[in-house]
Parts: structure tokens; C-alpha cells; sequence
């Protein structure tokens, strides 16, 4: 068995927002308002995910991350067994805390892993590929960790990158968030100096063994 | 000014770390807009401006892999680092790696 910890070669996070206009116009958007990575932007720490209406004029913002792995250096004959992906939060906003106030793993597919664009926004599944982590029990200044269930076990690739999205609960069900309410957290990505609030993905394998035919 | 970033720990079903992937950088100071825990402001902070290449990395000598997006990668085993476990120990060597790049600053975190 063997038990690998890979750091991000690209991280950040697409956001849209739109004045007034609605939380479908935001959600549902084929294209976001702003995107900032590590590798382009030396993205050290953004308040995302999340989700936020302000102050009861229907304008709404979504903050959505994605994270990049090269995990091509898993040996091909091990089998993936688990894999925890975590980050490091700073703070957090608990606003709408409905019970859909968590953050949970998802697909992302940008259309460059090296270079995240805003064109990247509608490029997030809905479908959860982790436990969900509560914002309300969030410890703060430490890693909250997401196992990964059975699909998103199947997306640990290796022999290419592994690519991860992380959302909040009413950004992933499509329920708009309470008026007047900020619900995300602050994390820490891979630009910043260091190397212990890394985001980070461990997987763990299993040898493979094999069979012994006796003659 | 340097600094050196993981790829990957590789360890056994132990915690004994066998392999480590490193990347080493060269960056400089800049003033960028930084939102964290104390909100959103312009702040100075190390920005990485390349990634070193094997042939910049000739002092540390040793064995180096390509990752998927072609950069090199500095690749250490228990024959330089010896028996450990924690990130830390991992840590105290690669500070005493980087080190040897006499021709840049490193990062106050990795001194």
C-alpha cells in the first residue's frame, strides 16, 4: 500500500455576479464575472465557494473554485482505494445556515488547466463527489477535509491530471440563497508562500497482487 | 529571491515518506489585491515570476522527473533525506536544499 499527498498545480476560483438581475441570471450563466488562479494570478486566498445576495435588490454572486492535480505519477498497478481532498480555511460567513449552507466536491472541466478562464463558470457538475462539509462546523485556520465517494474516486486519474471543483450547497441544488445573507469561506491556494496551507489530495492504493498460477 | 513548492509525498502504508517531488522557483516582491480572513486590500507579497529548470537546478544534482505540463521536477528519496515521517522533518531538508542556491534570497518562510 502505498499513500501519496499531491499539491495543486493550478488553483482559483471563477465568480459571477449581475446587479439586480436575479439568482437564475447568476446560476445559470454561461460564462462568469471575474476568474483568478495561481498560476496566472498568484491567487494566495479568495472568499470562495459561496454564495451571496446583498442587501434584498436581487443581485446575487456565486463563487465557485477548481483545483488541478497531476497524479500521473500514481503507479499504474496500484488501485485507488481512497482519496481525502482538503483545504485550508481562514474564514467564514454562515448567513443562510438552512441546512444547505455546506460545501461539497464536484466535477470541473476549464477549458486550460494551466490558465482558468471566466469562461470556466459553467464548467462545474451539481453531482456531489464528496461527504458535505457544514460551514457551520468549519474550524477556521485549519484543513477541512472532503472524502471522496465512489464517482469521485473514478475521476482520481493515474495517469494525467486529477481535476476537482468545490461549490456551496445552494449554488449546487440551484436554491437561492436568503436575501441579505453571505454563506462561503475564505481558503487559502497553492500561490501562497509555503507549503502548510496547501490545498492537497491524498490518495491512498492498494499493491497490486498478482495471481500465481501453479502447474 | 526563491522558494520551493510539493508536487507530491509519496510515503508507505507506514507513514515512512519514500519520495518527494519538489518544484523550486524564482519570484520577487509585488504589490498585489490579496482577500483573506482581514477582508481585501493591496498587500506586498512573493509572487512567483518562473519555474526553474533542471539546468538551473545543476547544484542540487540528483535525479529529476518531467511532469505532465513538461516543467522539471526535483526528486528526492530516503537516499537523500534518510528515515522520516513528518511533513516537517521533510520540511527542515528541502529549507537546507534551497539553500544551497547561492545566487537567490530565499523566502523568509523557508529560511
Amino acid at each position: 500500500m502505498a499513500n501519496y499527498t499531491f499539491y495543486p498545480s493550478n488553483d482559483g476560483e471563477i465568480n459571477k455576479n449581475d446587479a439586480t438581475t436575479g439568482w437564475a441570471n447568476v446560476h445559470d450563466a454561461a460564462s462568469g464575472s471575474e476568474c483568478l488562479d495561481t498560476a496566472v494570478d498568484a491567487l494566495t486566498s479568495d472568499n470562495t465557494p459561496g454564495t451571496r445576495e446583498t442587501a434584498g435588490s436581487d443581485s446575487y454572486d456565486i463563487f465557485r473554485a477548481g483545483f488541478v492535480f497531476d497524479s500521473s505519477s500514481i503507479v499504474d498497478a496500484e488501485t485507488v482505494s481512497t482519496a481525502v481532498f482538503s483545504i485550508y480555511t481562514t474564514a467564514k460567513s454562515d448567513g443562510d445556515n438552512d441546512g444547505n449552507d455546506y460545501l461539497a466536491v464536484v466535477s470541473f472541466n476549464p477549458g486550460n488547466v494551466a490558465d482558468f478562464d471566466v469562461a470556466d463558470y459553467n464548467d462545474f457538475g451539481a453531482t456531489e463527489w464528496s461527504n458535505q462539509q457544514d460551514i457551520t462546523g468549519i474550524t477556521t485556520s485549519a484543513y477541512t477535509d472532503f472524502t471522496l465517494n465512489a464517482t469521485g474516486l473514478a475521476a482520481v486519474s493515474k495517469t494525467g491530471n486529477t481535476i476537482l471543483g468545490l461549490r456551496e450547497g445552494h449554488d449546487i441544488l440551484n436554491d437561492p440563497c436568503a436575501v441579505s445573507t453571505t454563506t462561503r469561506v475564505t481558503t487559502t491556494f497553492s500561490a501562497t508562500a509555503g507549503t502548510t496551507q496547501d490545498p492537497k489530495l491524498v490518495v491512498t492504493t492498494t499493491d497490486f497482487i498478482p495471481k500465481v498460477i501453479i502447474i | 529571491m526563491t522558494d520551493y513548492k510539493l508536487w507530491y509525498v509519496k510515503r508507505d502504508d507506514g507513514g515512512k515518506i519514500l519520495e518527494a517531488a519538489v518544484r523550486f522557483y524564482e519570484g520577487q516582491m509585488e504589490d498585489r489585491l490579496v482577500r483573506d480572513a482581514n477582508g481585501e486590500s493591496i498587500q506586498s507579497i512573493y509572487v512567483r515570476t518562473a519555474r526553474l529548470k533542471k539546468s538551473e537546478l545543476a547544484h542540487l544534482g540528483g535525479k529529476f522527473k518531467k511532469e505532465l505540463n513538461g516543467s522539471d521536477c526535483k526528486i528526492y528519496s530516503e537516499q537523500d533525506f534518510g528515515s522520516i515521517n513528518t511533513d516537517e522533518e521533510l520540511l527542515l531538508f528541502l529549507n537546507d536544499e534551497i539553500a544551497k542556491d547561492l545566487t537567490r534570497a530565499v523566502i523568509p518562510a523557508q529560511r
